[in-house]
């Protein structure tokens, strides 16, 4: 344990970038020297993940017609092999690895190819016109929403669009609704690209591996789609614990407790030991305590405390320089609201809440308004795993490095070891059983779990987004500074209390997300089996072999350490082993895991602004 | 007012007596030099100024403001920067995020507004990086604000340092061994960069420095420390013919001969020539 806590402290220590950047100005000059092998090289890496697309759809059963594409004038039924991957490879179903997981593989690739393409992409590449440029980026997003289409509507057994009947409009309509209104956005985006021609590569690549990546599961089949969605959780929970380990430094060692926390609160939530796949439920009394507590309870703070800023009191921003250090200086807990100020509100807020739900059931509007217990508890698990991670990080406040971990390596154990034997509420060893699916409940199950991969991936997309910004932020800044040297960081000004409970907040309630969408698609339950310390030493690998700070290294690392073992259950027994040689080997070779991020380059901008500045 | 009045604090580690009853008062926009031979307590008086130890008696003021048991970041806060004997960068970080860190006390942008990126967040993540171009060119490390902080040149890091020092906006900036490890022409730099300080921003400038010439040529006022306790204060003259100083780096009279031997070794290279004069 304490050797990979070392190991973790050892990457963080050596993440120096610089050799990476050395490799990539070599390799710029080198494109200058022998030019048309280069722009080949190039190119092949920007288009690697449409050939490992191609090569993925092509090698599933296809239905040949049915759909709004019904063109190619074949019987209905038939499918279609491009590529056999069971007679090229002379695969049977016993064999290791089965044309199902060659397939899988192959889609896990295209991700990879996708990730190293958009950060191949160059800046100064405007020598098209425009006209061939905005037609480019117009027949990547045309041939993908026409491919689809053409998927999404296809009729019979193979329609996969979910069935709804909604203003009396039937599933097929509105499924081509929302692709209309996909490709009015993507309309405007490739417009908004274009405004900026040395974005092009970057816009052109973009598109396109989104594009992929939203297509490639709607050829899976249950099996594929299952092992996909839980690669995608395990990324949303590496991001959670990239921001505690990868940018604020803390070792924690008991991060599946968050994920715990968020897969219950699901189960909770929801009607246990029904047979009918409910996805309506009336919330109970603990339910609205809960709500309550933890979601408008802070949201009200959250909201009183920047109101307060906004008002003007608290604005520490856009001081002049020449004033009094000291007046321009009150310390940040002068500038909250006063304590009577904020239990008023949230009295306020709480008693709207029971006024709008006496109103409801006074009505006999309750039974219409009735919550979906995915909404409640996508809010809920999120507060109730950042809270967690706040009450975790109170008491290891003073803490460093080893101390740290077996800290937190504690906290896990005990939510693991509640989970087991706390049998009248979480169920004990035989778990939380028959959880319902975010979808309708005549959903067939291929369309459920699709369903609620792409609600995944979309999680994904927002986290990242959230993480990327805050990476850039002051609050990020001030992690990584923390991460450098504590002391230091804490005499330039930085509040370490502060920095280091947002950062087990923050990265809890991702993880309380996580959890959340694991349970979410498990019709058949959770289990205490599914968080141990196993799963903690397996997310601080995966952040540790990707690049800490990394978020692409933490997709790289989630594939390769979460997918990659699940394809190849036949070898399960090697796994453990196959799982310490690539640590031992990565951190020989790359101390600074699979795929690093350099941090963004300002100076350009920071010049702009400034220069600009000074001519007003 | 002065900017930093010291009451005699004490400092003691166990049973050693680091710093004893040492005072001090710094005027405002004056450049304070603290010498003393090696092991006198320079760096655990700095330390106590800056924070990071707690005295068990005595106050520290800054501009009139009881800093003394303050958290280093408070001490920040309220306009006392410092730089260190051994460069303390943050690894892993630009140059230009290393300055970005040390605003961190002179920006409102909370988590939320981190996410939200509200319209008055972008602005002030728009300021915060004019500014922090600013204080890269004022150093003189225009054009390698993305390089890693770490692969700069052990000047340019020194610089570097003093830049995050800057960018906090202080009133007073502690300088420990601002030329440790120099040549004589960058030392000369060094000294008109400290001049330029306190003339264009109109900091108090307090140093520790080991190099006498240097501490004669730029201090307004010097503080000399002995065993912790302060032995002498006054202007460079005053302090150059004190005979106590005189007897802290050289020993006295009587105790001269048996110990001649080792009076090179307690002295760095730099004073030689100034043992001549005393």
């Amino acid at each position: 344990m304490l050797t990979l806590g070392g190991a973790a402290q050892k990457a963080a220590e050596r993440a120096d970038f610089a050799r990476w950047r050395q490799t990539s100005a070599n390799l710029l000059k080198q494109l200058k020297l022998d030019y048309p092998l280069a722009e080949l090289r190039h190119w092949t890496v920007l288009l690697l993940p449409l050939f490992l697309f191609l090569l993925f759809w092509s090698s599933v059963s296809q239905p040949v017609s049915g759909g709004i594409f019904d063109t190619l004038g074949t019987e209905s039924g038939a499918e279609l092999h491009l590529v056999d991957l069971n007679s090229t490879f002379n695969l049977t179903s016993s064999s290791l690895v089965n044309a199902r997981s060659l397939q899988l593989i192959l889609a896990f690739s295209m991700v990879i190819a996708g990730i190293f393409a958009v950060q191949g992409t160059r800046q100064n590449f405007s020598r098209y016109p425009y006209v061939l440029r905005v037609g480019l980026i117009y027949l990547f997003i045309l041939i993908w929403l026409g491919v689809a289409a053409w998927r999404v509507t296809l009729s019979d057994e193979q329609f996969i669009a979910p069935s709804i009947d909604f203003l009396g409009w039937e599933s097929q309509e509105w499924s081509i609704v929302a692709l209309i209104c996909i490709a009015l956005g993507m309309f405007f985006y490739g417009l908004l690209s274009n405004r900026n021609p040395r974005n092009f590569e970057f816009s052109l690549v973009l598109i396109m591996v989104s594009g992929l990546v939203m297509l490639a599961p709607l050829n899976m089949d249950q099996y594929q789609t299952n092992v996909s969605t839980l690669v995608a959780v395990w990324i949303m929970f590496g991001l959670g614990m990239n921001i505690v380990v990868g940018y604020a430094g803390l070792l924690d060692l008991g991060y599946v407790a968050f994920l715990a926390i968020g897969a219950y609160t699901y189960a909770f939530l929801s009607p246990i030991n029904t047979q009918a796949k409910l996805n309506r439920t009336e919330l109970n009394d603990l339910g609205w305590a809960i709500y309550i507590g933890l979601v408008v309870v802070p949201l009200v703070v959250f909201g009183a405390s920047l109101a307060w800023h906004r008002l003007g009191r608290g604005n520490t921003s856009n001081r002049p320089a020449a004033t009094s250090a000291l007046k321009r200086l009150a310390p940040l807990w002068k500038n909250q609201p006063p304590l009577l100020v904020t239990l008023a509100l949230i009295g306020v807020a709480v008693g709207a809440t029971f006024l709008v739900r006496a109103v409801l059931e006074a009505s006999g509007q309750l039974e219409v308004w009735q919550f979906s217990p995915f909404l409640v508890s996508l809010f809920v698990a999120m507060f109730a795993a950042a809270f967690a991670g706040f009450v975790l990080g109170v008491p290891v406040l003073r803490l460093r490095g080893d101390y740290l971990a077996i800290v937190t390596l504690g906290f896990g154990e005990i939510i693991s070891l509640s989970l087991r034997n706390l049998s009248n509420i979480t169920g004990g060893p035989s778990g939380a059983v028959r959880l319902p699916q975010p979808v309708a409940d005549d959903t067939p199950a291929l369309t459920a779990s699709l369903a609620v991969l792409y609600l995944n991936v979309v999680f994904i997309l927002l986290i990242i987004l959230l993480a990327n910004r805050l990476r850039n932020s002051r609050i990020g800044l001030a992690w990584l500074a923390m991460r450098s040297d504590e002391d230091i960081a804490q005499s330039m000004g930085i509040n370490l209390v502060n920095a280091k409970l947002l950062a087990f907040s923050i990265g809890a309630g991702f993880a309380g997300v996580a959890g959340m969408l694991l349970a979410a698609n498990q019709p058949g339950g959770i289990f205490p089996e599914s968080f141990t310390l196993q799963q903690s030493i397996n997310v601080l690998a995966l952040v540790i072999i990707g690049g800490m700070g990394s978020i692409p290294g933490v997709i790289i690392g989630a594939i390769v350490l979460v997918g990659l073992p699940e394809i190849l259950r036949p070898v399960q027994e090697y796994r453990i082993m196959a799982f310490g040689l690539l640590l031992v080997v990565t951190m020989v070779v790359r101390p600074s895991g699979l795929l690093p991020t350099p941090p963004p380059a300002l100076e350009a901008e920071a010049q702009n602004l400034y220069q600009s500045r000074r001519e007003e | 007012m002065n900017a930093l009045d010291v009451q005699s604090i004490t400092k003691v580690f166990g049973g050693l007596v680091a710093v004893s009853e040492a005072s001090m008062a710094i005027p405002d926009r004056a450049i304070a030099s603290l010498i003393g031979p090696n092991g006198a307590g320079k760096t655990t008086f700095f330390n106590c100024v800056s924070g990071f130890y707690k005295p068990e008696r005595g106050k520290i003021i800054a501009y009139g403001r009881n800093i003394q048991g303050l958290r280093t970041d408070q001490i920040m806060a309220l306009g006392i920067a410092r730089t260190y004997q051994n460069i303390h960068l943050f690894s892993g970080m630009t140059v230009l995020e290393n300055i970005l860190a040390g605003m961190h006390s002179r920006r409102a942008m909370g988590p939320l507004g981190a996410l939200a990126r509200h319209r008055s967040n972008r602005d002030e993540a728009r300021n915060v990086l004019a500014n922090a171009y600013h204080w890269l060119e004022y150093v003189g490390l225009a054009g390698q604000g993305d390089q890693f902080a770490t692969n700069l040149s052990y000047g340019s890091q020194r610089r570097l340092e003093i830049a995050r020092a800057l960018a906090s906006e202080p009133r007073i900036l502690l300088l420990d061994e601002p030329t440790a490890g120099m040549n004589p022409q960058e030392k000369q730099t060094m000294i008109d960069f400290i001049r330029r300080l306190r003339d264009e921003l109109g900091l108090t400038i307090f140093l520790i420095e080991h190099d006498m010439g240097l501490v004669m040529n730029v201090s307004d006022q010097i503080t000399v420390l002995d065993y912790g306790r302060v032995i002498a204060e006054g202007t460079p003259t005053e302090v150059k013919n004190n005979p106590r100083v005189i007897e802290a780096y050289l020993g006295s009279q009587a105790e001269q001969e048996p110990h001649a031997a080792e009076i090179p070794d307690d002295l760095p290279q730099d004073e030689q020539p100034q043992k001549e004069t005393v």
